[in-house]
């Protein structure tokens, strides 16, 4: 399968094997063949992570929301979104933070699969994305007893910064919204109490 | 004692003279420039800041995928330019273009006060969260009754025809409870309450015997069409505007009915400096204008002046409009200007969690929640503290925000926070701040705002009433959330300063004389029988309710009696 049936493939609902193999020009052709949920026209141009380092958020984001009969995180373009929050929306501590977790990701890959985290196969792929949410959860619980008014620590976590955005980018997509949550702009009425699953 | 200021020739020879001048053109300008011209007076509307038009400017309906930050706003602008007007919630990506620039317009904090200010026409009421309560004469009464500030100079029955006067117009949805210190409005239908609300307003009251009354939130948005203006289609995001008028600003509302009168002049970017004063006649003439954009001095006069800019500017105006005749400011002999500042105390309340209801939800996005009415120092007192609070509130389902703190990642996950989580139910508290002398405002002698108008100092602070009622305002909510069988429990606390509930009140008071007091029982200066001020700043004591719908009620009763009194010649 040449580059382009794969791209191709990727844009009728393939699962994704091969993503770490695309570049990240090649990544937006995917969600364009879904739909595009941004504001602003799409661009290949990256304003803040390298390619590598959106290769690595696409994926990434891309296990947190895969594309199930719904269409998952890259379809919706949501490393563009993470693109331009990391270089425009975040502060440069949160920037360095950002990338170091990155960088720490591939380190971790290095050290137990001998391979950065792109090269990894999917299920060590998942092996690291499951240690670092649960360093985020026991962060999160820590928090949560700890007494109100300290700084949070689960916030300052890279695996908080990236599920934050992949959910965020994701769920205020307009095929996110429309498809998967049924969001209208206008409603027409407010329904007080209504079964959820009729 | 005011800085001069030149008035340039062309100012001077485009001098325009009107029946009146209505400084502001929000809540209360609004009001007074329709009640104005439709009573046949020839009115001038000074506005601060740019036009505003509904099918240019109103942004409700652009949903998150359309914008730049997906709604998490232009962060770097905001903290640049609106770093203060962004601790609103309503300061948000798109609905910053309805608040200040903060450099524009610096301020004084002697203690920590958020001044969040909409400088447009529609002011603040575009922006407002649109809750609408009457007082009663538990309020009005509560002053002299425990000695605290001065009395009202009015009683609930000569502000209730001018509550129905202006209700029938405005539009309140809600529902009638008969509470004696809540009175009812004129109700359009109400908006249900969810049915995890319905559950608890019978739990509570059952379990207070009917002492907790959890109703559905009282909302100047019109359920049916009305006057032109359509009913609501529950899309939401209010605050950015609402292109079918189901809200109430001036915008929608009283500003088209005034302009429909032919005799309304609206002049926006009108930054007014301070008010003429005539010493020989005790008598206002008219206003100095620093034109925003040219920064051109003019002037404008009129027979009578009615300020209506917002608690702090109407004060700051009358401050910055000192004479040798009156060297503390305009209308100002009782010493009382700039003095009882006071805000509502918000955020103490509590949540919990509703298990069942697991197939129950609910679509559209209704713009209010429900309030739970108050209930200290209605009938028993209190041990530690006078005056009282009330709860706003909602029961919901957790959105897809949950997710960052659930575990899991991959397709069940995916799966799982699509849908809505468990029912949760919040109470968040609103309560009365006391009047006191030390909560003020005054001009800085140096710094001026970009138009060259000297900036107030603003030194306030919570009161011991306050912080006493804070703790009982959070078990309070929490007890209640037990009695209607919530679980995991907790209490919640804001700590904000004074300012953020933007209630500003005070510095201008009513009173029943002047040697204490600002205005009479009109809104009008004692000092200056053609100077009015309807805004919140002549608020003699602040309740706990949300104001506005007090200050359109005093704003249509106060110009009554002005086009009275100027009919007969006697201002």
């Amino acid at each position: 399968m040449n580059r382009r049936e794969a791209i191709r493939q990727l844009g009728v609902g393939a699962a994704l094997p091969v993503i770490g193999d695309l570049t990240f020009a090649e990544l937006l052709e995917v969600g364009r063949g879904v739909r595009s949920g941004l504001g602003r026209p799409e661009t290949a141009v990256l304003l803040a992570l390298t390619e590598r380092q959106a290769m690595t958020v696409a994926s990434l984001a891309e296990i947190i929301i895969p594309r199930t009969d719904t269409p998952g995180a890259t379809d919706v373009g949501v490393t563009t979104f993470i693109d331009r929050i990391v270089a425009e929306w975040y502060t440069d501590e949160e920037r360095g933070r950002f990338e170091a977790g990155l960088a720490a990701l591939d380190a971790r890959a290095r050290q137990l699969f001998g391979v950065e985290f792109l090269q990894a196969g999917s299920a060590e792929q998942e092996i690291l994305a499951s240690e670092l949410d649960q360093e985020l959860q026991a962060a999160i619980q820590r928090d949560r007893e700890r007494p109100s008014g300290q700084g949070s620590r689960a916030r300052d976590l890279f695996f908080y910064q990236m599920k934050r955005l992949t959910l965020t980018g994701y769920f205020t997509s307009e095929v996110a919204m429309t498809e998967v949550l049924g969001y209208r702009i206008v409603p027409g009425a407010y329904q007080p109490c209504i079964p959820l699953d009729p | 004692m005011s800085r001069s200021l030149t008035i340039s020739a062309a100012g001077r020879a485009r001098r325009q003279t009107h029946d009146a001048i209505v400084v502001g053109s929000g809540m209360t300008g609004g009001w007074a420039a329709k009640e104005l011209t439709e009573k046949g007076l020839d009115t001038l509307v000074l506005e601060a800041g740019p036009e505003v038009v509904p099918e240019r400017d109103f942004s409700e309906h652009v949903p998150p995928w359309q914008m730049p930050y997906r709604g998490l706003g232009d962060r770097a602008a905001l903290e640049r330019e609106q770093a203060i007007q962004s601790t609103c919630y309503a300061c948000d990506e798109l609905g910053r273009s309805f608040f200040v620039n903060d450099l524009e317009n610096p301020y004084v904090q002697e203690k920590p006060f958020l001044w969040i200010r909409g400088r447009q026409v529609g002011g603040k009421s575009i922006m407002w969260a649109r809750h609408s309560y009457r007082l009663s004469d538990l309020d009005f009464e509560a002053n002299a009754r425990e000695g605290v500030g001065i009395d009202w100079p009015i009683r609930y029955a000569d502000l209730e025809p001018w509550y129905d006067y202006v209700e029938a117009f405005a539009g309140i949805s809600g529902m009638a409870e008969g509470l004696a210190h809540l009175p009812d409005s004129r109700f359009f239908p109400p908006m249900p309450l969810n049915c995890v609300e319905l559950h608890t307003r019978e739990r509570l009251m059952q379990a207070f015997g009917g002492g907790r009354v959890l109703t559905i939130g009282r909302q100047a948005i019109i359920t049916r069409d009305h006057n032109g203006r359509r009913a609501c289609h529950y899309c939401g995001p209010c605050e950015r505007g609402c292109i079918t008028r189901s809200y109430f600003s001036s915008v929608n509302a009283t500003l088209p009915a005034a302009r429909e009168t032919g005799r309304l002049t609206l002049r926006p970017g009108s930054v007014v400096h301070s008010v003429i004063h005539d010493p020989a006649t005790g008598r206002a003439t008219g206003v100095r204008v620093i034109d925003r954009e040219t920064q051109e001095a003019i002037e404008f006069f009129g027979r009578i002046v009615i300020l209506g800019a917002s608690a702090l500017e109407s004060t700051r105006i009358l401050l910055n409009s000192a004479t040798a005749e009156a060297p503390d400011g305009l209308a100002n002999s009782s010493g009382a200007l700039g003095h009882y500042l006071m805000d509502h105390h918000m955020g103490n309340g509590a949540v919990g969690r509703f298990d069942g209801w697991e197939n129950e939800f609910y679509s559209g996005r209704r713009p209010t929640g429900f309030y739970l009415a108050r209930f200290r120092n209605v009938d028993e007192r209190h041990p530690d503290y006078l005056r009282g609070f009330a709860y706003q509130g909602s029961a919901y389902r957790a959105g897809w925000n949950r997710g960052v703190a659930e575990p899991g990642f991959g397709a069940e996950y995916k799966e799982r926070i699509s849908r809505p989580g468990p029912w949760e139910l919040s109470f968040y508290g609103f309560g009365e701040m006391l009047p006191r002398y030390e909560n003020q405002v005054s001009l800085d002698p140096e710094a001026v705002d970009a138009w060259g108008i000297p900036v107030l100092r603003i030194d306030c602070e919570w009161g011991d009433n306050e912080r006493a009622m804070m703790p009982d305002m959070r078990s309070s909510a929490a007890e209640m959330l037990v009695a209607a069988g919530a679980r995991d429990v907790r209490v919640t606390q804001e700590d904000n300063p004074p300012g953020l509930t933007i209630h500003e009140m005070g510095t201008a008071r009513m009173g029943r004389d002047p040697a204490t007091s600002v205005l009479n029982g009109n809104n009008q200066c004692w000092d200056v029988p053609n100077l009015f001020v309807v805004d919140g700043a002549c608020m003699t004591s602040s309740a706990n309710q949300n104001p506005s719908l007090t200050y359109m009620a005093l704003t249509a009763r106060a110009c009554d009696y002005a086009v009275e009194r100027l009919r007969r010649n006697e201002l």
